[in-house]
């Protein structure tokens, strides 16, 4: 993990070769939070702009001189607006389809993060998280979106890319195909596809995979709906996907080879 | 929660019907009003009748010469009182053997003779067969007798035989002013004329043997007897003679001995003859004068001997026109109704309206003391008697008749109260009738009250009940039904449901209170996790802080708690959103037990699991979660080194969950509190966390799928074994399990040949 934020982009190449650092923008009307995590991004390299609520930030981007930030973090709950986070994400959708957005809530319903996912963010955070976690996944995020840039060929195509039957995991570019076909996940469906079958017969307990969410405390019922939404990505490619298995009580494993 | 309670015996229906029972004091009070006013009635009938007959008195007073008629008669009667009385008759008689001409007087003036003092007696007779109506009567100065004779055998005159005694006769005495006595003999051998012969003293001889023609006679045989029609001279019967009549009886045409003989001799029986008065004809006139219904009128004289009569107390078709009183023709409808009134009516108050029996005789032979008290006294007199049956009250009122401050007679008039009382008779009944109705609705409608009552206050109860689980849980946020009746149990009603509302509200806050908390939490766990993070970029040396790793342990415990707590909010929720599939158990409990060996290598676990398919309707994840709290509570609580036991059975229709470990028993203090929220026996490190969430996770889940989940202590070796028990899938099969294929590690305990091994 931690070569992997050392690695972090500080200057790369994008759009159209102008050398700058990312911008990312926080939406988080905790200002301890806020700070907190825009201290922690800072020292990675990142620029960072911070909002105390929605129509700040939204003030900030429909002005036509500002530029939208490369990434944006949001808070769901932002002030009295129960669902401004929700808002924000969908205005900022108007001004960007691609704008890779990230919610970090304290809310954990699964209503709520099928909400966030069904807005296209790019993953769903519960709070408590660690900055350097946060660190983690903003800069794979960034990884993936200038893999995406390149036309999805990454610098070193063969490295580590893992095959189990039909499956192929792309730890490079973050990305997952079943059959030859791309399936689309979040950074944490993807980890939890990655470590089920990276040991395939291993029962990965649910502590396990709690771990692999890399978030502080996630619920049994959460790693439960991660997998639901996992099987259902599987099953629209291939209807008679049954690898990833129950143990029930105890968590999940991926089939084994016959 | 209220036990449902019995049926009352004594409830509110049964104490508003006690209550009615109040209500019937009210016949009885109009029971004792309505003999108050039979009462007043009779007295008022008194003064009525006494006034009457003071009336009568007064349109008599003065009037001597009306009581002297015939008082040469009188004075002749040496026996004073005794004598046979003769009306004035008015119609013409015919000698035909039948009365109807004889008008009412047949009836009014008639005696009796029943053969109690017969004058000769055989001792083979048997004088109760002869018994005789006489009735004596005046008409244009000659003296009429009528004779209704009852006779079981009626002897003829046989002409065969000489002798003109030996058929049935009768005889009539008369002793003339100068004490000459002729005697008469009527006989005949057919019904018609009778012959007429003047007989010796023994009644044997004939005198003349000729027919005499001043008396003629008729008679006529009808059932039972015969009668017999006499016509006089007027002079037979004047105040110098005495006149005396026998009927001889002949009970058999062969010996044709005499039976009995009978006299007819007024008052005293050893008195054969006796003067006739005729009564007197100005005084009936007056009488004829006066319409008096239902009442008997007479005047008598200063001798109490009758001189005048009118009217009779009741007609002979009395009970067809009084029952015509009662016939109340509002009922005919409900005949049922209205008997069953009458009967009720005539049981508390008697029927007193119906026909009765009285005196046949003249007032004059019943001898009524008050007439001679009126007399002597000269004072007016009322009386009350019952009728000879006792079925009605006769009133009398008696008033003495002045003149020159003497009393020459009296008037008597007699009135039963059974016109006045059928007259109230249909008031009352009306009344009772009307008050019974509104008894009965009073009844019904206190019934159908209590009733609705009950059923409102039951409705209530059992919406109460319903509201709220036996646990005390909130099921509903308001009754089931609303109440718009503007009363108390309205009211009731309203402030329940708001009561329900209130408690729901603030349960739900309650219930939302762990979420809430949590995310409140959340934020400041998440500012505290993220400085610490930063202070040890900005401070690299305090990572190697002891205190950095305890603030870190303290973060860790308190997001634990936090979990934990939305686990178990958040669990009905979900368990409410979860839909019920049909799965096999049997598969689950395989799964979860390989894997949570795999995920506890250190453990020993003792695994029995049938080889067949369980199938029940629920959902596996969760059934998986409650099994991986139950295996997690064994391990917590099982003594190291001992094994865990998982066990899976089923009968026909549960499937039983049982996981047990060996080790410290449960407290008798937790004993059915165990699966409840916040109740935890652990005594372990005080820095981990127990919230005694986990088994009141494991009480819902169990709930969710029908099922129930108990707790029992195990000794020797002592231990705790957590029983769930799951009704199994109604369409459920048990066919044989295909094992699914883990890897895990092979179990070394050679005993146990039940265990199953996965490969």
């Amino acid at each position: 993990m931690v070569s992997r934020i050392e690695c972090g982009v500080y200057f790369t190449f994008f759009n159209g070769g102008f050398y700058m650092s990312r911008v990312i923008a926080i939406v988080e009307d905790d200002v301890d939070q806020r700070d907190n995590y825009a201290d922690a991004l800072r020292n990675q390299g990142y620029e960072i702009i911070t909002f105390g609520s929605r129509p700040e930030a939204l003030a900030h981007f429909q002005n036509s001189g500002s530029q939208l930030p490369d990434l944006a973090i949001l808070d769901i709950m932002l002030e009295k607006e129960m669902d401004g986070g929700f808002d924000l994400c969908r205005e900022l959708r108007a001004l960007s389809p691609n704008l890779p957005i990230i919610f970090l809530t304290a809310r954990d319903s699964d209503i709520d993060r099928v909400s966030g996912l069904r807005l296209d963010a790019w993953d769903y955070l519960t709070k408590p998280l660690s900055p350097e976690v946060l660190g983690v996944r903003v800069a794979t995020l960034f990884r993936i979106v200038e893999s995406l840039s390149k036309g999805g060929v990454t610098s070193n195509p063969s490295e580590g890319v893992l095959h189990r039957g039909d499956l192929e995991i792309d730890p490079n570019s973050m990305s997952i195909s079943w059959k030859g076909e791309h399936l689309n996940f979040t950074l944490t469906e993807f980890w939890l596809v990655e470590a089920l079958a990276r040991r395939p017969g291993m029962v990965k307990s649910y502590d396990n995979l709690m771990q692999v969410t890399r978030q502080t405390y996630v619920e049994r019922n959460t790693i439960n709906g991660y997998v639901r939404r996992v099987r259902r990505k599987f099953k629209e490619i291939d209807p008679s996907f049954e690898y990833i298995q129950t143990v029930f009580g105890v968590g999940y494993r991926w089939q084994p080879a016959e | 929660m209220a036990k449902k309670q019995k049926r009352r015996l004594f409830g509110i229906q049964g104490r508003l019907l006690s209550l009615v029972f109040v209500l019937f004091l009210v016949p009885w009070l109009g029971y004792t009003y309505v003999n108050e006013v039979t009462e007043l009635i009779s007295d008022t009938q008194e003064s009525a009748l006494l006034l009457n007959a003071q009336a009568i008195a007064t349109v008599l007073h003065g009037k001597e010469e009306l009581f002297s008629e015939h008082s040469d008669e009188l004075r002749a009667l040496k026996s004073g009182k005794s004598g046979y009385t003769a009306p004035t008759l008015e119609n013409d008689i015919t000698l035909d053997g039948t009365f109807d001409d004889w008008g009412e007087e047949i009836e009014l003036s008639s005696t009796l003779y029943t053969g109690i003092t017969p004058l000769f007696c055989d001792l083979k007779s048997d004088v109760t067969s002869l018994y005789f109506r006489q009735t004596l009567g005046i008409r244009n100065d000659r003296l009429f007798v009528a004779f209704d004779v009852q006779d079981d055998l009626v002897v003829l005159r046989d002409m065969d035989l000489k002798a003109v005694n030996n058929s049935d006769q009768l005889r009539f005495t008369v002793r003339s002013f100068n004490g000459d006595i002729r005697r008469y003999l009527l006989v005949t051998q057919k019904p018609g004329s009778m012959s007429v012969y003047l007989m010796e003293e023994d009644w044997e001889t004939l005198v003349t043997g000729k027919h005499e023609r001043d008396i003629q006679a008729y008679m006529k045989i009808d059932q039972g007897g015969y009668k017999v029609e006499l016509r006089a001279p007027r002079s037979y019967a004047s105040a110098s003679s005495q006149i005396g009549f026998s009927i001889v009886d002949v009970d058999e045409t062969e010996g044709r001995e005499i039976r009995t003989v009978m006299t007819t001799a007024p008052g005293d029986a050893t008195e054969q003859l006796s003067g006739v008065i005729q009564k007197s004809p100005g005084i009936a006139k007056i009488l004829n004068s006066l319409e008096q219904p239902w009442s008997s009128i007479w005047v008598v004289d200063k001798n109490e001997l009758v001189r005048a009569h009118k009217g009779v107390l009741q007609h002979s078709n009395w009970s067809e026109s009084g029952s015509d009183a009662f016939k109340w023709n509002n009922l005919r409808t409900w005949p049922l109704l209205s008997s069953l009134i009458f009967e009720l009516e005539e049981l508390i108050v008697g029927d007193k309206t119906g026909f009765f029996e009285d005196y046949p005789q003249a007032t004059e032979e019943r001898r009524e003391p008050i007439i001679a008290r009126v007399i002597n006294n000269k004072t007016p007199e009322t009386k009350r008697r019952q009728s000879v049956d006792a079925k009605a009250e006769v009133v009398m009122a008696v008033h003495p008749v002045w003149s020159r401050n003497k009393v020459i007679g009296a008037v008597i008039i007699e009135q039963s109260s059974s016109a006045m009382l059928a007259n109230i008779q249909k008031p009352l009944q009306t009344t009772s009738l009307i008050i019974l109705a509104v008894i009965l609705f009073i009844a019904f409608a206190l019934l159908i009250f209590a009733y609705r009552l009950t059923m409102r206050i039951g409705k209530l109860r059992d919406a109460t009940e319903k509201a709220i689980t036996p646990e005390g849980r909130m099921r509903r946020q308001k009754l089931q039904f609303t109440s718009n009746a503007n009363d108390e149990i309205g009211d009731l009603t309203r402030s329940f449901s708001e009561m329900l509302k209130r408690q729901s509200e603030y349960t739900h806050y309650l219930e939302a209170m762990p979420d809430t908390l949590a995310h409140e939490i959340k934020n400041p766990i998440n500012v505290i996790n993220s400085s610490l993070e930063n202070l040890e970029k900005e401070i690299p040396v305090v990572k190697q802080s002891r205190y950095q790793e305890r603030a870190r342990n303290g973060l860790q415990r308190l997001g634990s708690i936090m979990t934990r707590f939305t686990e178990a909010a958040n669990i009905e929720g979900a368990l409410n959103d979860e839909l019920r599939e049909r799965f096999n158990l049997t598969h689950v409990v395989s799964s979860f037990a390989d894997g949570f060996r795999m995920v506890h290598a250190d453990n020993q676990f003792i695994i029995n699991i049938p080889n067949k398919e369980i199938w029940i309707d629920g959902s596996a994840d969760h059934i998986g979660q409650l099994l991986d709290k139950l295996g997690d509570n064994a391990l917590d609580f099982g003594d190291p080194g001992t094994a865990v036991t998982i066990q899976l059975d089923c009968d026909e229709e549960d499937a039983i969950i049982q996981i047990w470990n060996q080790g410290p028993v449960l407290p008798i203090e937790i004993e059915g509190r165990l699966f409840e929220p916040m109740v935890s026996y652990r005594q372990t490190d005080a820095r981990e966390s127990h919230l005694g969430l986990g088994l009141y996770i494991v009480r819902l889940i169990a709930e969710f799928h029908y099922g129930r989940v108990e707790a029992v202590n195990r000794y020797s070796p002592d231990g705790v074994e957590i029983r769930v028990i799951i009704p199994i899938s109604l369409s459920h099969t048990i066919t044989h399990l295909r094992r699914p294929r883990l890897t895990m590690l092979p179990d070394d305990d050679p005993d146990s040949n039940k265990r199953q091994r996965y490969l």
